[in-house]
């Protein structure tokens, strides 16, 4: 590593310039056991200026107009930093720097993502969040952002939630590509490992401009690291995770590096394996887990071309609480709620898990490239992806080993873009994106299709401009989408006296959706963004088509397209699918207004979001009555659509001005309404708070960093739950004949909202430097030290069993 | 460099000429198979035979529509003897396709070390209530020897009376023992039900 860059000569001057102030670059300078590295120099190309880093090894440049630059950083001791960086707002960077021996630098950052909407706040987890949380699931990884909640069957099972919108409203972006799986349900978890897809952020605001359909609350981006272009040595990492709840371990691995100069690889891999879960008092028979993924990565970047291959894989297999089976009429489902300890609880723990269990396997194929011209620079993405669900019921037992739901989803993509050179601060970019999927039931489960098969091809474009001036920079976007649903074919399988009689329908849907947002640079600690987007998203196959028993829900659904046919619903036998033209079945329509807050000066940070959410045409399950079935007494609802409104706000905040202390703390609070019917939204989650205290003892000789800490967390109980009905009044409702829908057709729930809770968390651990780059790091953790019981609004499990109890895990990180 | 490059640019094109041969390999028009929904019980037919001879009395109920919102119906209302014993057998249907009616009772019976039927009666039409497992009403056994109700024997009432009857089968797979064949209580919350319903029967005078 030479000094080959002249601009230490030049100007030494650590007051801002007063030239177009514009954006921030903040970063903080650590070295490899993350120790701050003070008095760094740091430049960047383009604009006249050099600064220091402090004692905490954080430094500040202002006045930036967004592009691209190079960022140089020095430290006598350290190897040298030297990259391109984008800026397109307010940036932080976590650079890190090797010992002057070791040949490599870590960096953290993303692989670079492509244009976004600057005027919406982008949320990254940082490195101190991403390790506690190794080995869980995506959901669980991200909750530890604000605004990100989850929504679960158990807790094997979960899904991210943004501002109260999960499922079809929110999109992930899963190495630049739409992750496309079967989400149809609550059980429907994203088939992602955060173990591959180390860089985790959240962009809480209605993106569809740039994203397309379904970002309506927002977009969840999992990306890997940049893959180490220049790097001559084979690197990685190893990881390795135990819990004691569960008794479940997981391992991965990861080797990567550079060659030939302009090429780099990666590949890794991760298993995990789990046991039946233990809530205070009783074992939660029926959680195991297994779990296994994989990638593969090749890139070539030369400056003005690269390229990219990436194809991960990853398959798991889990099992749903053995309780939950005793619920599909609605005196079990009574029984089961009043049973303690739940039925079909084993008095001991076992790794085996048996139906109803799911099995799940996503493949994704990814080759993407980008080309400097002279003009701009151009993109394109290529992306294939197969989603395999199948999903196991308890039947009779000549079935058991035939799922019930066999599904398989397969999606290809492409997508180009271009972005033009910034010219005197405007900046825009233009693209288009092309989508066919399919889906198909694997015939032989002996039940029902629960959604049709269907053929689906989307085209979208969409341009975005933003402007900056002095103090502030403004931002439009417009898009138009269309979708096209082309074959479905399904069976009307209730017809009495056509038993297998197809129904065939084509349809489409096109929106058109803007954005506009303004960012304002208050001053050099703070800054303020607003924007007003526009979501939209076509109802998706189980809202139109699904049909019969929930299993586990004590209710049967029935979609959009299921009526009477002329709307007579005294003709029993007519209720079929009816066609979509003759329903009228509206786009949902999402129009939200994010505002974003943030303020860092010297040891105090705060970021605050404040949001409203209106939703025309918000699809949801209406109740509709109750019914006499083979199996007595259920509810039944139908999918409806209704006028929505979710407003809210959050904010995280760490001071480090105490002593060697880190505090931080967070809170977000979601409000819902069902505007026509005037009642609460189901499943909204509830208002949650997290507290943490953490220090670190730094003993530089022994290049060791010791820390401690402890987090009280929790949640409050949601007072803005539906109505309840408990599953016996059903059988007294049916037998006196009262129509309690008719007159509101608002939602309700078997039983009333959990009360709230708090838990405590301790943990410690060690960041040791081992050798040349190579570090050691140990976390130990104890979660729900108290042992609490307690239970989740939002798991779908709360009327059967409590959640978790306490749990001591052991994440051990190797880098070399 | 030359070489890389021209490599770079094979490898372009095939991502080109993959990426469009994939995307439109798809467009071909498929159906799914018909399932045969196996687990839906449509039609029940409850059958008394007064087993000093005579004409049996039946008792019926359809679910037209299926997992529909429609009903599930009783069709015909059994007219019984006072002070009579009868045979009770029962035929569980899925009627839904006509053409392909399944017998769902011949599964039970083939499964029925993992079903067992329970009965419950008000109005006192019956001397026995259904409670006292497995003695009086239950006339068939499985493999392991516990009752399984798809033929047993009821009195009717000396006088005049009507009342309901309630049917309810349950699935208990490795679940059925002793305990949940003996006890009706521990017996209808064993396992999943797969139907209950509750008929009404009239006892003539």
């Amino acid at each position: 590593m030479s000094l080959k860059h002249s601009y230490i000569l030049l100007f030494v001057c650590l007051c801002k310039l007063s030239v177009a102030q514009q954006y921030q670059l903040k970063g903080k300078v650590v070295g490899a056991e993350n120790r701050p590295i003070e008095d760094a120099i740091v430049g960047i190309s383009g604009i006249e200026v050099i600064v220091f880093s402090d004692e905490k090894g954080e430094f500040l440049i202002s006045g930036i107009s967004s592009g691209s630059y190079i960022i140089d950083i020095h430290r006598l001791g350290y190897s040298e930093y030297h990259k391109e960086v984008k800026i397109l707002s307010d940036t932080i960077l976590i650079i890190s720097l090797g010992q002057a021996l070791e040949l490599e630098e870590v960096i953290v950052e993303d692989e670079f993502l492509g244009s976004e909407i600057v005027t919406l706040n982008r949320e990254t987890l940082d490195e101190q969040e991403i390790q506690r949380t190794r080995g869980e699931s995506l959901a669980n990884t991200l909750k530890e952002i604000p605004g990100v909640q989850t929504l679960r069957t158990g807790s094997r099972v979960s899904k991210p939630v943004i501002h109260g919108l999960h499922s079809s409203r929110l999109l992930i972006l899963n190495n630049g590509l739409r992750h496309e799986s079967q989400s149809w349900g609550q059980d429907h978890a994203p088939e992602i490992d955060p173990f591959l897809a180390k860089n985790l952020s959240v962009v809480k605001g209605a993106a569809s401009v740039r994203y397309g359909s379904n970002a309506l609350s927002g977009v969840v981006i999992a990306n890997p690291n940049r893959l180490p272009f220049g790097q001559s040595e084979i690197g990685g990492e190893v990881n390795i995770v135990g819990n004691s709840n569960g008794r479940s371990g997981s391992f991965s691995g990861i080797l990567e590096s550079g060659f030939n100069e302009n090429w780099a690889w990666r590949v890794n891999g991760s298993v995990k394996r789990g046991g039946d879960l233990r809530a205070p008092d009783y074992f939660l028979t029926n959680t195991g887990f297994r779990e296994y993924s994989g990638s593969a990565a090749l890139g070539y970047d030369d400056g003005k071309l690269s390229l990219n291959g990436y194809f991960s894989t990853f398959f798991t297999e889990v099992g749903i609480l053995a309780a939950i089976t005793a619920s599909n009429d609605l005196d079990a489902l009574d029984r089961a709620i009043n049973t303690e300890p739940p039925a079909r609880t084993d008095p001991d723990f076992s790794y085996r898990f048996n139906n109803p269990r799911q099995e799940v396997r996503h493949n994704l194929f990814k080759l993407e490239g980008a080309y400097d011209l002279d003009v701009g620079k151009l993109k394109w993405t290529y992306g294939w992806q197969n989603n395999a669900r199948k999903e196991f019921d308890v039947r009779r037992s000549s079935l058991s080993q035939i799922p019930s739901l066999n599904l398989e989803l397969s999606t290809q993509s492409l997508e180009v873009e271009f972005e033009p050179q910034t010219k005197n601060g405007f900046e825009n970019h233009i693209g288009i994106s092309y989508l066919n999927q399919r889906n198909r039931n694997i015939p032989g489960t002996q039940r029902s299709n629960f959604i049709p098969n269907f053929i689906l091809n989307s085209f979208g474009a969409f341009y975005i401009a933003n402007k900056h001036f002095d103090a502030f920079h403004i931002e439009a976007g417009l898009r138009y989408d269309y979708k096209s649903y082309t074959s479905v074919i399904g069976f009307n399988s209730n017809l009495p006296n056509n038993f297998d009689e197809f129904y065939f329908d084509e349809f489409d849907f096109g929106n058109v959706t803007g954005t506009l947002g303004i960012g304002l640079h208050l001053n050099s600690y703070s800054s303020f963004s607003s924007n007003v987007g526009v979501a939209w998203r076509p109802p998706n196959a189980a809202e139109l088509y699904s049909f019969g028993i929930k299993q586990t829900a004590g209710a049967l659904e029935y979609g959009l397209l299921w009526g009477f046919e002329g709307n007579n619903a005294d003709a029993n036998t007519q209720f079929q699918v009816r066609e979509f033209d003759n329903v009228g079945v509206d786009n949902e329509v999402s129009y939200k207004w994010t505002n974003t807050y943030n303020y860092s000066k010297n040891d105090f940070e705060l970021s605050a979001t404040a949001y409203v959410n209106w939703i025309d045409n918000y699809i949801f399950i209406r109740p509709g009555g109750v019914t006499v079935s083979q199996r007595g007494t259920l509810p039944y609802y139908f999918y409806d659509q209704t006028n929505a409104l979710f407003t809210g706000i959050e904010f995280k905040t760490n001071y480090t001005g105490f002593k060697d202390w880190i505090i931080d703390a967070k809170a977000d609070f979601v409000y819902a309404e069902d505007i026509t019917n005037s009642a609460a939204l189901p499943l909204i989650p509830a208002p949650t708070f997290s507290f943490g205290l953490r220090k670190n003892h730094e003993i530089q000789n022994k290049k060791l960093t010791f820390f401690y800490g402890a987090r009280l967390y929790g949640a409050f109980r949601q007072f803005e739950a539906p109505r309840v009905i408990a599953p016996l009044e059903f059988e007294e409702i049916l037998e006196q004949d009262i129509d309690v829908f008719s007159n509101d057709a608002s939602a309700f729930d078997f039983i009333p909202a959990p009360d709230g809770y708090a838990l405590v968390k301790l943990e410690a651990g060690f960041e040791k430097l081992v050798r040349n780059g190579q570090s050691i790091k140990f976390l130990l953790s104890m979660d729900n030290l108290f042992n609490t019981e307690f239970r989740d609004y939002t798991n779908r499990l709360k009327y059967f069993a409590d959640e978790q109890g306490r749990n001591i895990s052991i994440r051990i990180n190797y880098n070399f | 460099m030359k070489t890389t490059k021209h490599r770079l640019k094979q490898i372009l094109l095939n991502a080109a000429i993959l990426s469009c041969v994939g995307l439109y390999s798809c467009d071909d028009d498929d159906a799914p198979e018909a399932e045969n929904e196996v687990e839906a019980i449509t039609s029940v037919t409850l059958t008394f035979t007064p087993q000093g001879g005579g004409t049996p009395a039946i008792a019926s109920a359809v679910d037209a529509d299926g997992l529909g919102p429609g009903n599930f119906t009783q069709l015909l209302t059994p007219e019984l003897e006072p002070g009579t014993t009868y045979d009770l057998t029962m035929s569980l249907l899925d009627a839904r396709d006509p053409s392909d009616i399944e017998d769902i009772g011949e599964e039970v019976e083939e499964e029925d070390d993992e079903h067992q039927f329970y009965f419950f009666v008000t109005g006192s039409i019956f001397t026995a209530d259904g409670s006292d497992i497995p003695g009086t009403v239950y006339q068939d056994t499985d493999d392991n020897n516990l009752p399984v109700g798809l033929e047993t024997t009821w009195t009717t009432s000396a006088s005049a009376a009507s009342g309901e009857f309630r049917v309810i089968l349950r699935h208990q797979p490795d679940e059925k023992n002793q305990a949940s064949a003996t006890d009706r209580a521990v017996g209808i919350t064993t396992g999943d039900e797969d139907f209950d319903f509750t008929f009404d029967i009239n006892i003539g005078s």
